[in-house]
This record gives structure tokens, C-alpha cells and sequence, in this order.
């Protein structure tokens, strides 16, 4: 199972697929902003994980993007991290394609907790 | 020259204008051609005739003049003290903020790599203990806590990130204070009509940060979003 793990930030970026590397995902591709994460993204992957605000292109741009995709990307689950956390932030992110939202700082356990019930969701891929 | 400064002239710069209004509601009474009003208004007129007050009229527009050389000196002044601001204080604490940025970004990653190479120190253990026969469980027990110590360090660098934001976010305040202070320069420049331009604005940081960004109350933020995607939508 592949993730494309997107955010500006390097540090966060290691953190995330270390800790998804310490809940049993290894296999992790990359990305430093939404217009990469676009040109990374293919039928391999099959699960987003995405920062908000970051440069060219945001999460909810990337999440809205990745919706309007006639292939897997219509479908795969999109989870957002973030440091955002007023409710108005949280709808528009669902209202965008975001399938599930975790707010920074996050522990390992409440990223598998999100991972989980998305892969388990029925409308998930 | 400090901000206070710069208050300290703008008081004086009222004050001169205000004295300059004086003087010209003086010259105002005086051409409406009252002679009681030009005799209260320039005690120093002996025989209030026309034509004596009239010889006033050059003293009272010299005055007013120098008056308003005084206002365009402290104009001057406080348009320097606002270029000083913008220039001196206000760009260098913002590349003081760039400095810290970057200074724990590098940190950051330096203690990353640490975390990393001594995680693979502990597999090694794990290594040489299979290859000699070592079945102790509580050394695999130790070297099991040690990892998990490891990796919750490794969790708690999202400082870095959320600090960074809020750094950021402090960085945009300043450059939008230097813009404005600069707006504010603009119009207590003397030159303003037909003088060559000012520097360019300052370029905005582009907004990929988040205002609110804090380490605190992750779990009430964390029970809110649950709330709002309490049931997983449709893909």
C-alpha cells in the first residue's frame, strides 16, 4: 500500500512517514506542495495524506483537484494534516474532497486511528 | 530615531499647525475690515487705522511662514524617523525571524538524522543479540522502550513546523506594518509632487502558514475536527 505524503515542510514530512513507518505502512512517496503531489500521483497510490497551506498549490486545492480526476484519484482517501482547527477551516476542508482531518501536533496513534477507519470505510478505495 | 520619536514630532507638528491656524484666523478677521476684531487680534497696533494694520500684514505672513518652515522641518523629521523604522527595525527583525527560522529547521533535521542512526543502533543490538545467543528479555524489553522513547521524540519535532508557521505569520505582520509605515512616509514627504519615487514595497510573504498555529489544546482541536467528520463522507 503506497502513501503520497504532501507537505512544505521536510521535517514534517519525515515525521509523517516515519511514524506511518511505525504503524506498518513503509511504502511512501513524497511531495513538497499540491502541484507536485499531482505530477507524483498515479493508480499506485492509495492514500493521500496532505498538509493545508503550502506553496503553488494547497491541500484543499490538491483534495479538490484529485476529486475532478476521472482515475483513482476521484476515489482514494484523502486524510489533512494540519496546524488549522476552527470548525469553519474543518468543513471547508470535507466540502473540498478531505475524507478525514487530524490537527498538529498529532500522535502515531491518532494517525493509524484515521487510517484504519478510512480503509475500512466502504466508500473508501 | 525611535516610533515615540516620531510621536514626539508629529505633537510638535500639530502643535506648529495649530499656531499657523492662528495666525491665519488673525489675518482672516483682519482683511474682513472690523477694527475691533483687528485690535484684538494684534494687541501691538497702537492707532487701529487701515492703513497701519495693513502694514501688519507682512510681519503676520512672516511669522506664518516661519511657522510652516518649522511644520515642513518637522514633516521632514518624522518621515525619517518613519524610513528608519521601516528600514532599519522593521527589516531586520524580519530577517532576525528568517535567522530562527531556518535556524531550527536545520536542528530539526540534525536531531532527525540523530533519532534515525540511533534507532539503528538499537536494531544492531537486536542484530547481535540474535547472532549470540542472547535470549535476555529484559535487555529486548530495555531496547524496546528505548525505540518507543526514540520515536516519541521523534513525534514531538512538529515544533518545528507549528513554530514555523507562527514565526511566519509574525513575519507578515511586520512586512504589512512596513508597508504601511512606508504609505505614512509617502505622505510626509515634502517631495511628494513631482520628486522622484520611494523603493518599491516590500514583496508580501505568500500566505502558506497558519495564524493560529499552536502546540496547545491539541486535544480539544483534535475532538472538534472528529466532531465535524464524525461520520466519514462520500468519496
Amino acid at each position: 500500500m503506497k502513501f503520497l505524503v504532501v507537505d512544505d515542510s521536510a521535517t514534517m514530512r519525515r515525521i509523517v512517514v516515519n511514524s506511518l513507518q511505525r504503524v506498518g505502512f513503509s511504502s511512501c512517496v513524497e511531495a513538497g506542495d499540491g502541484r507536485e503531489a499531482l505530477d507524483k500521483f498515479d493508480a499506485s497510490v492509495s492514500f493521500v495524506i496532505t498538509d493545508w497551506n503550502m506553496p503553488n498549490m494547497s491541500g484543499t486545492e490538491l483534495a479538490k483537484a484529485l476529486r475532478a480526476r476521472s482515475d483513482s484519484g476521484k476515489t482514494v482517501p484523502i486524510l489533512m494534516v494540519t496546524a488549522r482547527s476552527v470548525k469553519e477551516d474543518i468543513l471547508t476542508a470535507m466540502e473540498c474532497g478531505v475524507n478525514n482531518y487530524i490537527v498538529k501536533p498529532f500522535t502515531p496513534q491518532v494517525l493509524k486511528e484515521k487510517i484504519d477507519a478510512l480503509l475500512l470505510a466502504p466508500t473508501a478505495s | 530615531m525611535t516610533n515615540n520619536r516620531a510621536m514626539e514630532l508629529l505633537y510638535d507638528s500639530e502643535a506648529s499647525l495649530r499656531l499657523v491656524d492662528h495666525e491665519l484666523e488673525a489675518l482672516r478677521e483682519f482683511t474682513d475690515g472690523v477694527q475691533e476684531n483687528i485690535v484684538a487680534a494684534v494687541p501691538t497696533a497702537a492707532e487701529p487705522t487701515p492703513t497701519s494694520a495693513l502694514a501688519l500684514v507682512p510681519a503676520i505672513l512672516q511669522r506664518a511662514n516661519a511657522e510652516i518652515v518649522n511644520v515642513l522641518q518637522s514633516l521632514r523629521q518624522c518621515r525619517s524617523a518613519l524610513e528608519n523604522a521601516t528600514t532599519d527595525k522593521l527589516q531586520i527583525t524580519h530577517e532576525k525571524i528568517r535567522e530562527v527560522t531556518n535556524a531550527t529547521e536545520t536542528a530539526a533535521t540534525c536531531i532527525l538524522d540523530g533519532l534515525d542512526r540511533a534507532q539503528m543502533m538499537i536494531d544492531e543490538l537486536d542484530a547481535e543479540a540474535d547472532a549470540n545467543g542472547d535470549a535476555s528479555e529484559a535487555a529486548r524489553d530495555i531496547r524496546n522502550r528505548l525505540r518507543d522513547e526514540i520515536f516519541m521524540m521523534t513525534g514531538h519535532l512538529q515544533f518545528q513546523d507549528i513554530t514555523t508557521q507562527q514565526l511566519t505569520y509574525a513575519a507578515s505582520v511586520l512586512v504589512d506594518m512596513e508597508s504601511r509605515l512606508s504609505e505614512i512616509a509617502r505622505l510626509f514627504d515634502p517631495r511628494r509632487y513631482g520628486a522622484p519615487e520611494l523603493p518599491p514595497e516590500p514583496r508580501p510573504i505568500p500566505a502558506t502558514f497558519t495564524p493560529d498555529a499552536t502546540i496547545t489544546n491539541a486535544e480539544e482541536r483534535q475532538a472538534l475536527a472528529d466532531e465535524v467528520f464524525k461520520v466519514t463522507p462520500d468519496i
